[in-house]
């Protein structure tokens, strides 16, 4: 004979050994990733010796904020130049030919270098030019830069 | 002759052969030449609203997509005007739809926009998108649509009108800014719209989007919506160009993986058997995605399999088993719980045998639970007392189909439904009870020219859409169906060669009709001689006939009987045997076909083999150690007599609440109290199992791994999607525990070895194994070793010795009928919404707004006669008991009938009125004759129906998007054509 019911009594688990059960899990796992814990709490301290676990705590519970913020800044319309010119700039980037650049950029850094150490603040005649057209450095400098010249001007 | 049913077309200089008419840009889809396509979807075929996909076919720049091959014909989708077409055509997309897929829910690697832009190379567009005069509408619980994100192509209207067939999407094409409309322009919530959710499965971008999947989906969509905003600004300025777009929308993309999960299941709800992916962050599902090679429902869903899996995470999940001490069930562990039950059942077969136990299975199990029940009440209990819930529903069909064709399920697949020239219905209610079946015939009856004749008290969907509806009064359906069978074979309209060559016992079978003609039918049915004529007319005049039946036909006294007439009618028309015609009784849940397939009968083995027979008992006695009694057992409904009459003492009810669905409730829970032990095992704390000794904690298919079998045979694989809660289990661990308690060690480590060995044992599944079901495969038994299944089941004859069919000679008395004091007859039978007793639908807050409770549909000169309106509050009297409920006012019931949703389980619920009486052939209940008398308790009140519930909307039926609509308009300038002007 059962009469019908709806009474539940839970099994009340008490918290402490709610607790340990968990702690058990923990340690379970602790032990198991023993290294990777380790390097983490190297890592931890590091960050936190420099201050940056608290800034990044700080951020990660104001990120609605922050993000907000950033966002709003963002939005500003001086801004939107430099989005722009930051992906332009990184597809120039993509279509400069680096290798003949490297070169180029090789031969500038050689004339800086001799223009500093230079330091004479003679002027220099028109003869002069002419001469210095003879010295084969300066000549192949020069008929590199037509060369660029004639390039660039390229329709 | 091969060569001419192929032509050759030129594709970008190279050849191909494509079938006659066939679709270009099908054709080129199979070349390996990219052609954008946005609108275009296998599943629906072409739409021709994006214009993406311009080629040059034989010098003119064409839609490929709205353009059949012809023979010779060259074909160009790379030169430069197509190209530039394309690119405009894309352009115009992108007008419409704001690219910014890194903080968008559905950039998830499907994104039909996202990725055609992508592999084109669009880098750039050349207008700026606009946004559109209209707020998002997020008015329905289960989706939204964001007309600004949405790209008018149209896919939801096809897939609405065409699929679906519900008719309630449309594009109004003629406002300024055209936009998708529900009904005659309303919230979404306040439509036609049932939820089936197909427009949101094929919509190719985020404007329809399942709101679970809203702020859940990516790693950084789920800010406020300014917040969101001023992001989608600066991802827009911050990655002008697409390439950078998609790379960091990609990446994203590819995370969301790591923590959204798609798991393949198979539908919990009706017997359709839907498969889809589901996809899960945690415990929460997000959404459910049927996949174009779903085997039985391709893309398509109704309501409860897209939206309705809420249960799974209820606070009211059991978690623990319960054991009842004094007052009140207490939480005990799992070992407790076993050990306890275990050794009562021991105890009580020891003291009053084993034939003083059942078992009863449950047909939202797996066929592996199924197996592992019987196999327990056979082999550790040892007794046959093992039944389903088939026997509320399905059994008087397949006693119907054994008697005349010897297998008991569907003929054929869905789709030999959805090919039929002509299908009738009896006693179903296809829209609601298998509304993606419902649809695949709505839409053949819509667009392929296939007739729909509907027999049914009531005139729902079906009967409204039926191009010949027919009410014959409850239980008749035998007798008309035999008149019409008579007056076939009078007329000589029957399929002489058929008969002949696969069918026995025709003379007799003949004779037998003598009783039933046309005016004898008339007088019995009210269908009238002229319709009796004109039915036989239609049927002898198609090729291809398919018959669909349900709780209609079974659920009343001679419920096999007509299941037989019916099955009869089939074999003298020779509807048997070929696709597209033949029997299908829809099965009501996910898996009632393989609950009874696998065992859980009390007559049967799994596969449907006598327990009486002695050489199947021995192989099931060698391979499982023990001797099992050769005496059927008891079915669900003698087992409750037998408890009443002090035979049986302890019940095992799995998965089922009995307290509710059974016939005549009352008698039923005064059963239950008499038990000396009873043990429920399910998810909740249902009506049934308040009665129980012992209460185990089971699992819902999205937490365990099995199979289902739905009504086509088709044997599926469900994946584990979810960790069980608490410490709930799935019921094949929990049974096969018990049977080592008892001394039985099964040792299965999973399911597959359940179907291996029930594979090994039943000849019917001989070739099913796991690895033959893999992900979306399936298998239709029989299932010969190699593997080889049978979509058709019957091709090379029926399963009896000489391979023919049997014409079963009938009776018919008439032995049901109101009377003077109970003198209103209630139907009773599903809605679209809920299911069952609603013990999971009700768990969902979305279904449950659109359909908060039972509700008892009068019709409107009932309700007059009475003096009752709309909400009013009546108490319906059988002899058997009462219920009592709010009226809903429809001419969906006429006269003296009155329909009562059987998804209730408190005061409302049908089975206070339903009684012991039962199918003389079956023992199913007649739930379907209940004669009552009305009381008046409240003349009105507020309605049972809330107004955003879809049968108060307003369909606007209308064949596909009508993108001719779109041409028309003044600022529509055809792709092709402005290339050709601009260059």
């Amino acid at each position: 004979m059962a009469e019908q019911i709806s009474k539940v009594k839970r099994i009340e688990v008490p918290e402490e050994a709610i607790r340990t059960r968990n702690l058990e899990d923990v340690a379970t796992s602790v032990s198991e990733n023993k290294d990777a814990i380790l390097k983490g709490i190297e890592l931890l301290e590091s960050l936190n010796q420099s201050g940056i676990l608290d800034m990044v705590n700080a951020f990660v519970k104001h990120r609605e904020d922050a993000l907000d913020n950033i966002m709003r800044e963002l939005n500003k319309p001086e801004y939107s130049g430099i989005l722009e010119n930051l992906t332009n700039l990184l597809l120039l980037l993509g279509a400069m030919n680096l290798d003949d650049l490297q070169a180029f950029a090789g031969r500038l850094n050689d004339g800086v270098k001799e223009a500093a150490a230079s330091g004479a603040s003679e002027k220099t005649s028109y003869m002069d030019l002419i001469k210095a057209l003879r010295d084969p450095e300066i000549n192949r400098s020069i008929t590199m830069l037509l060369q660029f010249l004639r390039g660039m001007g390229k329709d | 002759m091969a060569d001419q049913e192929h032509i050759v077309v030129t594709v970008n200089g190279e050849e191909y052969l494509a079938a006659p008419g066939q679709n270009l840009l099908d054709l080129i889809n199979t070349t390996g030449n990219f052609v954008p396509q946005i609108c275009y979807n296998a599943s629906l075929g072409p739409v021709q609203t994006c214009d993406t996909c311009m080629v040059k076919a034989d010098g003119e720049i064409v839609r490929a997509c709205g353009t059949s091959v012809e023979a010779g014909m060259e074909v160009n989708t790379q030169v430069d005007p197509v190209n530039a077409a394309q690119q405009e055509a894309l352009d115009r997309i992108l007008q419409n739809h704001e690219l910014y897929c890194t903080v968008c829910d559905y950039n998830n690697g499907t994104c039909e926009i996202h990725n055609t832009v992508a592999e084109f190379g669009l880098e750039h567009q050349s207008r700026p998108f606009e946004q559109k005069p209209y707020a998002i509408d997020d008015s329905s619980p289960f989706y939204r649509y964001d007309p600004d994100q949405c790209i008018l192509c149209g896919r939801c209207v096809e897939v609405c009108q065409d699929v679906q067939v519900n008719e309630t999407l449309l594009i109004d094409w003629e406002r300024e800014q055209p936009r998708v409309v529900w009904d005659n322009d309303v919230p979404i919530d306040e439509s036609s719209c049932v939820s089936c959710g197909q427009c949101v499965t094929v919509c190719p971008c985020n404007a329809l989007i399942e709101t679970p999947m809203v702020g859940e989906a990516g790693y950084m969509t789920n800010h406020e919506p300014g917040l969101l905003r001023s992001m989608i600004e600066v991802t827009k300025k911050a990655e002008p160009g697409y390439g950078p777009l998609f790379a960091v929308s990609d990446t994203e993309a590819a995370m969301r993986e790591e923590r959204i999960d798609k798991t393949k299941t198979v539908c919990t709800y009706c017997g359709v058997g839907c498969t889809f992916d589901v996809w899960t962050k945690g415990r929460k599902v997000l959404k459910v995605e049927p996949q174009p090679d779903s085997p039985a429902n391709g893309i398509s869903t109704c309501v409860k399999g897209k939206f309705g899996w809420d249960y799974v995470n209820s606070e009211e999940r059991l978690r623990k088993p319960l054991i009842r001490k004094g007052d009140a069930f207490v939480e005990v562990e799992w070992d407790e719980a076993l050990d306890y039950t275990a050794k009562r059942f021991a105890e009580i077969k020891e003291a009053k045998g084993a034939d003083s136990l059942g078992f009863i299975s449950s047909s939202k199990a797996t066929n592996e639970e199924s197996y592992s029940m019987q196999k327990f009440a056979r082999q550790v209990i040892g007794t046959n007392n093992v039944d389903n819930c088939s026997r509320y529903c399905q059994s008087p069909a397949t006693k119907g189909l054994f008697r005349t064709v010897g297998h008991g399920g569907d003929s054929g697949s869905i789709d030999d439904i959805a090919k039929a020239d002509m299908v009738i219905t009896i006693g179903s209610n296809t829209a609601e009870s298998h509304p993606v079946l419902a649809s695949r015939i709505k839409r053949s009856q819509k667009l392929l020219g296939q007739k729909l004749y509907v027999f049914d008290l009531r005139k729902h969907e079906m009967g409204q859409r039926a191009d010949r509806f027919f009410q014959p009064k409850s239980g008749t359906d035998l007798v008309w169906l035999s008149a019409v069978t008579k007056y076939i074979i009078d007329k000589g309209w029957e399929d002489r060669a058929f008969i002949d060559k696969w069918v026995n016992d025709f003379e007799q079978y003949k004779k037998s009709l003598n009783m039933f003609t046309l005016d004898y039918a008339e007088a019995l049915s009210g269908i009238s001689e002229d319709e009796l004529k004109h039915i036989a007319e239609q049927i002898a005049s198609v090729d291809k006939l398919a018959i669909c039946w349900a709780m209609g036909v079974t659920q009343h006294q001679l419920g096999s009987d007509t299941s037989t007439a019916i099955s009869n009618l089939l074999l003298i028309t020779g509807n048997y045997m070929r696709n597209g015609t033949g029997a299908y009784p829809l099965r009501g849940h996910n898996n009632v076909q393989g609950c009874s397939d696998f065992g859980s009968m009390p007559n049967f083995f799994p596969g449907y083999e006598k327990v009486a027979d002695d050489e199947v008992r021995k192989r099931y006695e060698d391979a499982w150690g023990v001797d099992i009694p050769g005496e059927p057992g008891k079915d669900n409904h003698e087992m409750i007599g037998a408890i009443h009459e002090g035979e049986l003492h302890a019940l095992y009810v799995l998965g089922e609440d009995t307290g509710i669905v059974d016939a005549n409730i009352n008698y039923v829970t005064a059963a239950f109290e008499q038990l000396e032990f009873f043990v429920v095992q399910d998810l909740f704390l249902t009506e049934t199992a308040k009665y129980a000794d012992v209460i185990l904690p089971a699992v819902p298919s999205l937490e365990k791994e099995g199979t289902f079998t739905n009504t086509e045979r088709r044997i599926q694989r469900l994946y584990q999607a979810l960790d069980p809660v608490g410490d709930s289990r799935p019921d094949w661990e929990i049974i096969m525990d018990l049977a080592a308690r008892l001394g039985f060690e099964w040792c299965y480590n999973g399911p597959s070895d359940i179907m291996d060995e029930s594979a090994s044992l039943a000849p019917l599944f001989a070739g099913v194994s796991y690895d033959r079901l893999t992900d979306y495969n399936s298998l239709q038994w029989p299932v010969a070793a190699d593997g080889t299944d049978s979509p058709l089941l019957f091709v090379d004859g029926f399963p009896f010795a000489d391979h023919k069919a049997k014409l079963y000679p009938l009776d018919y008395e008439h032995v049901y009928d109101t009377n003077d004091e109970y003198d209103l007859h209630v139907n009773n039978g599903r809605v679209l919404e809920h299911f069952h007793e609603g013990n999971m639908t009700y768990k969902s807050e979305a279904i449950t707004r659109k359909m908060p409770s039972a509700f008892i549909e009068v019709s409107p000169e009932l309700a007059s006669e009475r003096g009752i309106n709309e909400g009013a509050e009546v108490k319906l009297i059988s002899e058997a008991g009462d219920v009592t409920g709010p009226v809903h006012i429809t001419d969906r019931v006429s006269g003296r009938e009155l329909y009562l949703p059987l998804n209730d389980n408190g005061k409302t619920a049908v089975n206070y009125l339903t009684d012991n009486r039962v199918d003389k052939d079956s023992n199913t209940p007649a739930f379907k004759e209940i004669a009552v008398k009305m009381e008046v308790i409240k003349k009105k009140g507020k309605s049972p129906l809330p107004p955003n519930n879809y049968r108060r909307g307003n369909p606007q039926p209308q064949i596909g998007v009508q993108p001719e609509r779109k041409w028309a308009r003044n600022d529509y300038e055809f792709p092709g054509s402005q290339v050709k002007q601009n260059g």
